[in-house]
């Protein structure tokens, strides 16, 4: 285990290193001014003093120069909304993000279990295929369609909570559920399917033939193991979200990082772009590493095998 | 009794563990489910506002990114700006000559060039201090200067001086980059100490603490209504100065951590009290204000919203008391269904709703004709024939395209200039849809049919109905010239780099004006003008425009300049005006009062009064 948190740790540095190069590649490769906002077009001696001043006159040395702030912990510039600094957008956006992710997240986990394990016990019958639907529809229908449905219902038909706020944590509510339809579909088959194998196996009928009540043959022997591929799924699945979705945040104007993800690319607003890169993957590698973690802590095989 | 443990690793199988194991995950689960929502919770109530609804709430649909006066340039910059600050004069809704903001009143010389303004003796900023003349020569030097100079620096060029101040700076600081790294702060600081003798000696502006004088360097028919643009807008010394950077070549940029709530001051109506990234901005009445006491609107709420159908639903539900422009897909549905009492609102429709208005705005959609002869990749192109950019412009029906298209009351353009928008310009009238001419002008331009044309790419980047756009101006060409056309979307930036090196055939394009001036229109097409994207250089409309630039007299100056627009729009067609752009804003009269629409889409908010 130790072992296994060291290696990590190692690689975690490198792995940002070879996201932060191919991202910065792409940025530099792609048509596009960052300095040019719509219409008048820049004066060119504006726009060389605003590269000086950022470091951006030459791409090697904006490389070196972004690298090193990453390192101090300074996200940068938004060169698009120069009122503000890349840490202060990300600071004020990605809370809200992984509040409404973090909920997202926890309403897909309670709905997927809950669906994939009565989908599997109860095979063929009325609720399991209610957790197919359910299931495709989370993974069919667009975030844009959920959203717009959820919106109209709960603040045009029923009139139930305002259009577009965000100032009490009943806010929270819709994004959160459109939020969490995806991993929710995904988490329902996953525990289906890991469900049905455990379900046929010997422990299992063990467990019933010594008289086990169903409830704690399911849940307390057959779940912890079905569930185990939900767990390898929730890690990157939590990791995207916590950052947000353009969609969702777009719909229910949420202010979260979401949005920043494609309209950093949109402005080429390049240091906000690397910035937002490397926070998201430095969450899915830490997410990845909590998975892990969680592994051996509920599979004893894993903590044998080698790191 | 002992479970089986091959083949079931999760098995508890000693009772310790087993107890642990029981004991521990459920528990660890509630906590933890317990601990993520408890958190969210937190941090929601954290980022919610203590609210207290502000007197005036709306919906901007883009971020406003700035209140500098040196760097705001678009709208939804402007419209924040000139509540906050205040010019020598100000924007007048109702159209006519500015009003009068700071200045008190001026005087002006028989050469039209030299002003005198004289400042009104109560103008104060927010904590007390008096508005000095200085302040406004400490903002314009510094909306200059090389580093903080933006888009509307040019403006300033009309002072004396300020020109070769400008590019004396600029050789200067290319001088000072070119020499050895260790050298150069001392030759920075030599250079900038140099800078302000020249600037004082050289650039013809003058003040005390009550007088300002600038001499022009030729009369300038619209320089009053200049003055009240942000960019001529005054700072104050003492806070902003302190945020200067210098780079080692001389350039000047400001830390922008000086427009902050709190950090700096305001002459204008409002002061910003808040501002939240991406949810809101907040003013609040400034009571050191000369006219605070007749302000009725206290604090203003200006909330962030990106998706325009959302705006529509918060508008809709109450929860804001103005929309500035309604672009919800269904707006033109709206517009149809609408009757405002507004007299010059564009949408009557009796016994409709009353709160939305059209207005015309000081802005023209149309597509640059590309007039270079050769298009950068070396092949010929056929659009530098001037005959096929007429035939193209005789064969669009542009009241088609609003009518069955756009649909929310757009004028159909067959001009530059919005007519009407400019007091005392006589409109000119462009080329009509006429199908059977526009083969004529084909023939003309070398063609025996239209299959010899090669094929036409209309280029435009994927936003808002640009392809709805081009679509139908694709289908017009067909249609009524037989030609071969086809559209080609674009990513935004990645169009406007095309369009910037005149790589494109037809390309979408849109112009709005700054001020209240055919110029602002018109330099556009000049020869080597940075927004010239059609490429067009033509030495007798350079001639025209040089020849209403000397002409004294107003009204024969603004002939002379409609004599240039009839040449772009009747001869030389280097662009293919579509419509006269419409805002559609959304109030209910009653409520919000006090609003003169208007085509430069600007409120003052100390105008209003709102009712609940």
């Amino acid at each position: 285990m130790i072992r296994m948190l060291l290696g990590r740790l190692i690689q975690f540095p490198l792995i940002l290193w070879a996201i932060y190069t191919i991202t910065f590649v792409m940025i530099i490769a792609v048509p596009g001014n960052p300095f040019q906002a719509a219409g008048r077009k820049l004066n060119p001696a504006t726009e060389s003093a605003l590269r000086r001043r950022y470091g951006m006159d030459d791409n090697w040395r904006f490389y070196a120069s972004y690298l090193n702030r990453f390192v101090r912990g300074d996200l940068g510039q938004s060169l698009q909304y120069e009122r503000w600094t890349c840490n202060e957008i990300i600071g004020a956006s990605l809370p809200v993000s992984m509040a409404v992710g973090g909920a997202a997240i926890l309403i897909a986990l309670a709905g997927g279990l809950l669906l994939g394990t009565a989908g599997a016990v109860y095979r063929r019958s009325l609720i399991d295929y209610l957790s197919l639907a359910i299931a495709v529809i989370g993974i069919s229908v667009p975030t844009f369609v959920i959203g717009a449905v959820l919106l109209v219902l709960f603040s045009v038909t029923w009139r139930l909570l305002p259009v577009g706020t965000w100032e009490s944590p009943v806010d929270l509510l819709r994004p959160a559920l459109a939020l969490s339809l995806v991993p929710m579909a995904y988490i329902t088959r996953l525990t289906r399917l890991g469900m049905i194998e455990i379900m046929s196996s010997d422990y299992i009928r063990t467990a019933r033939a010594k008289g086990l009540s169903p409830a704690r043959v399911i849940f307390r022997h057959a779940l912890p193991n079905a569930c185990l591929p939900v767990l390898s799924y929730l890690g990157p699945a939590t990791a995207s979200a916590m950052t947000g979705s353009f969609v969702v945040e777009r719909v229910f104007n949420v202010p979260g990082l979401g949005v920043h993800f494609v309209n950093s690319v949109l402005n080429r607003d390049q240091m906000l772009i690397l910035a937002t890169v490397l926070v998201y993957s430095a969450l899915i590698v830490a997410m990845n590493l909590l998975v892990d973690i969680a592994y051996r802590l509920l599979d004893p095989r894993m903590a044998e095998a080698a790191p | 009794m002992r479970p089986i443990t091959q083949g079931c690793a999760h098995w508890p199988n000693r009772r310790s563990d087993a107890r642990r194991r029981g004991s521990v995950s459920p528990a660890w689960g509630l906590l933890l489910s317990g601990a993520l929502i408890g958190g969210s919770i937190w941090l929601i109530g954290r980022a919610a506002p203590h609210h207290e609804r502000a007197d005036l709430r709306l919906i901007e649909n883009v971020s406003i990114s700035t209140v500098d006066p040196a760097a705001v340039s678009q709208l939804q910059d402007i419209r924040v700006a000139i509540q906050v600050f205040e010019g020598l004069t100000a924007f007048n809704p109702a159209g006519g000559p500015p009003r009068r903001g700071c200045a008190a009143d001026w005087t002006v010389d028989e050469s039209e060039t030299e002003y005198e303004f004289h400042l009104r003796p109560d103008a104060k900023w927010s904590n007390g201090d008096a508005v000095t003349a200085r302040d406004f020569v400490f903002a314009w030097r510094r909306a200059i200067e090389p580093g903080t100079a933006k888009d509307y620096a040019f403006l300033f060029e009309s002072i004396v001086g300020m020109k070769a101040y400008v590019d004396w700076r600029h050789a200067e600081i290319d001088r000072i980059a070119a020499l050895p790294e260790a050298d150069r702060t001392a030759a920075r600081d030599a250079h900038l100490a140099e800078a302000d003798r020249r600037f004082t000696d050289t650039v013809a502006m003058s003040a005390d603490d009550r007088t300002l004088r600038v001499r022009l360097m030729r009369p300038v028919a619209y320089w009053l209504d200049l003055l009240s643009t942000p960019v001529f807008m005054p700072l104050h010394e003492a806070t902003v100065r302190p945020h200067r950077v210098l780079d080692d070549a001389g350039h000047v940029f400001y830390d922008p951590r000086w427009m902050r709530p709190g950090h700096t001051v305001f002459n204008g109506p409002y002061v910003l009290a808040g501002w939240r990234f991406k949810r809101s901005l907040t003013l609040r009445a400034n009571p050191n204000y000369w006219d605070f006491n007749r302000l009725a609107v206290r604090s203003v709420e200006i909330l962030d919203v990106q998706d325009a159908n959302t705006a529509w639903l918060m508008y809709d539900d109450g929860r804001v008391d103005m929309l500035p422009s309604v672009k919800a897909v269904y707006t033109p549905e709206l517009v149809a269904r609408s009757d405002s009492p507004f007299a010059h609102a564009l949408n009557h429709t009796a016994g409709g709703r009353s709160d939305i208005h059209a207005v015309g705005a000081f802005g023209t959609y149309f597509y640059n004709l590309n007039c270079k002869p050769r298009l950068p990749g070396g092949l010929p192109n056929p659009l530098a024939r001037p005959a096929l950019r007429r035939a193209i412009a005789l064969a669009v029906d542009a009241e088609a395209l609003c009518r069955a298209v756009l649909r929310q009351n757009e004028v159909p353009a067959e001009t530059l200039i919005p007519p009407g928008t400019i007091s005392g310009y006589p409109s000119v009238s462009g080329l009509p849809f006429d199908p059977i001419r526009a083969r004529r002008e084909l023939a003309a331009a070398g063609y025996r049919s239209p299959a010899d044309v090669p094929e036409i790419v209309i280029s435009y980047n994927h936003e808002s109905n640009h392809g709805v756009i081009a679509q139908t101006v694709e289908s017009m060409l067909r249609k009524n010239l037989g030609i071969r056309v086809r559209t080609e979307g674009k990513e935004a930036q990645t169009f406007s780099a095309a369009k910037q090196v005149q790589n494109f055939q037809i390309a979408r394009a849109s112009w709005y004006g700054d001020y209240g001036d055919p110029t602002t229109f018109l330099d556009v097409f000049t020869t080597g003008n940075g927004n010239n994207d059609s490429g067009y250089s033509d030495p007798q409309y350079d001639a025209i425009i040089r020849r209403a630039e000397q002409t004294d007299d107003p009204d024969e100056r603004l002939r002379v300049l409609a004599g240039a627009e009839a040449r772009l729009v009747q001869e030389t067609l280097p662009l293919l005006p579509l419509y006269h752009d419409v805002n559609v804003y959304a109030f209910q009269p009653d409520r919000v009062r006090g609003v003169v629409l208007n085509p430069r889409l600007l409120i003052h908010y100390r105008d209003l009064e709102v009712r609940r």
